[in-house]
């Protein structure tokens, strides 16, 4: 009895991955080879499918989003910035005034923890997988990371409105933020982080 | 893939350059010579054109943050990166739109009309709308865009085997309803 090629053959042999033995069949049957043309001409016919053009201009809602986002991330750096600023001048002052011993020096370790935080948003923007999506289970875990992060954000946020934060307080959310964001360079990048369907 | 690339406006290295350094004018440049591509790709995998503008969207949000990380150097690269991003965001949407064969692949045949409708000829691209989500964005990501089976396993989370026979059940599908008659 003659076995013809399946589909899956066929697709083998085109893409030059075929077994000899359908390799074989195919030359010496018409039918087969005919459904090898067959074959050809839907994936011709594919790709002479019309061009098609998106029927609005989307720009200018990307535009605004992408200066929108950058206006962001420079408020929050400079938020940042002015309360690093505003824990030296908390310490120069308690230093001035004989407040503050002479043990390590926290507004080091604040500023050394600002740094940390910096180095892993520099990583993480390096990093970023986007040639990859996140399965489900990555994804749930990077969201609450990312809750937890806006959450010491927000606390931070409130810390600079006080007229003299806490160098002692800073340096518990600073720790925690580093540790955080830690959390979140482990995660994006050691996890396959494909889409799972 | 050769056709899609025929939908491409010249960009020149210094205008890539100047995106990978944020500058608006040089983005927008980017999106200008990439949309027919990404929207062509994302109409192709997605059910409506809806979804596709979404992901058009998406994909160039996507490329704006993230130009400056993108290593290599010229067209080529910057090409491969935006429409492997698109497809990406394709494959996400369909995902998350949850179309009818959420899990079940094999439930490609989604319309009124079933296998048995031999005599009837369908053309292609509404064969194309029949075939089920995941099967349409294989047979297209394969025999159009170029993408090997090792590539769309990887960005779908599945065996390369999957992919193959996603792309065999679909080529079965399409030869019913172009050509009519039995399958392989």
């Amino acid at each position: 009895m003659l076995i013809h090629c399946t589909m899956d053959e066929l697709i083998a042999i085109r893409d030059a991955r075929g077994s000899k033995t359908a390799k074989e069949h195919l030359e010496n049957c018409d039918e087969c080879m005919m459904e090898m043309e067959r074959l050809y001409q839907t994936v011709a016919a594919m790709k002479a499918l019309p061009v098609l053009d998106a029927p609005r201009d989307r720009w200018d809602t990307i535009s605004k989003q992408v200066v929108a986002e950058r206006r962001a991330q420079n408020k929050s750096f400079f938020g940042w910035a002015g309360l690093a600023a505003a824990a030296v001048m908390a310490l120069l002052v308690g230093v001035q005034t004989g407040m503050v011993s002479h043990q390590p020096e926290p507004d080091d370790r604040v500023v050394t923890l600002m740094e940390q935080s910096q180095s892993l948003e520099n990583i993480l923007r390096e990093i970023k997988p986007h040639q990859k999506v996140l399965n489900g289970r990555v994804a749930s875990t990077v969201v609450r990371i990312e809750d937890e992060i806006r959450l010491v954000d927000d606390r931070l946020s409130s810390m600079r409105r006080q007229r003299a934060p806490s160098v002692e307080d800073l340096e518990i959310l600073w720790g925690e933020r580093v540790r955080l964001m830690d959390q979140l360079v482990i995660v994006r990048s050691n996890r396959a982080t494909y889409v799972r369907f | 893939m050769g056709e899609m690339q025929s939908a491409l406006i010249a960009i020149d290295d210094i205008a890539i350059q100047r995106a990978k350094d944020g500058e608006m004018d040089a983005l927008e440049q980017v999106f200008r010579a990439y949309q027919t591509t990404v929207y062509n790709t994302a109409r192709r995998i997605c059910r409506t054109a809806e979804d596709a503008e979404d992901v058009l969207q998406e994909t160039f949000l996507e490329v704006c943050r993230s130009i400056a990380s993108l290593r290599g150097e010229g067209t080529p690269s910057l090409t491969s990166w935006i429409r492997r991003i698109a497809a990406s965001k394709a494959l996400m949407k369909i995902r998350r739109e949850k179309y009818r064969d959420a899990d079940e692949f094999d439930e490609e045949f989604q319309g009124a009309t079933s296998d048995a409708d031999t005599a009837l000829r369908m053309d292609l691209e509404t064969a194309m709308t029949q075939l089920g989500d995941t099967a349409r964005a294989v047979v297209w990501l394969h025999d159009v865009e170029g993408y090997t089976h090792e590539d769309i396993g990887e960005m779908m989370g599945k065996t390369v085997s999957f992919s193959k026979s996603q792309l065999a059940r679909a080529h079965k599908k399409l030869r019913v309803w172009l050509n009519g008659g039995a399958t392989c």
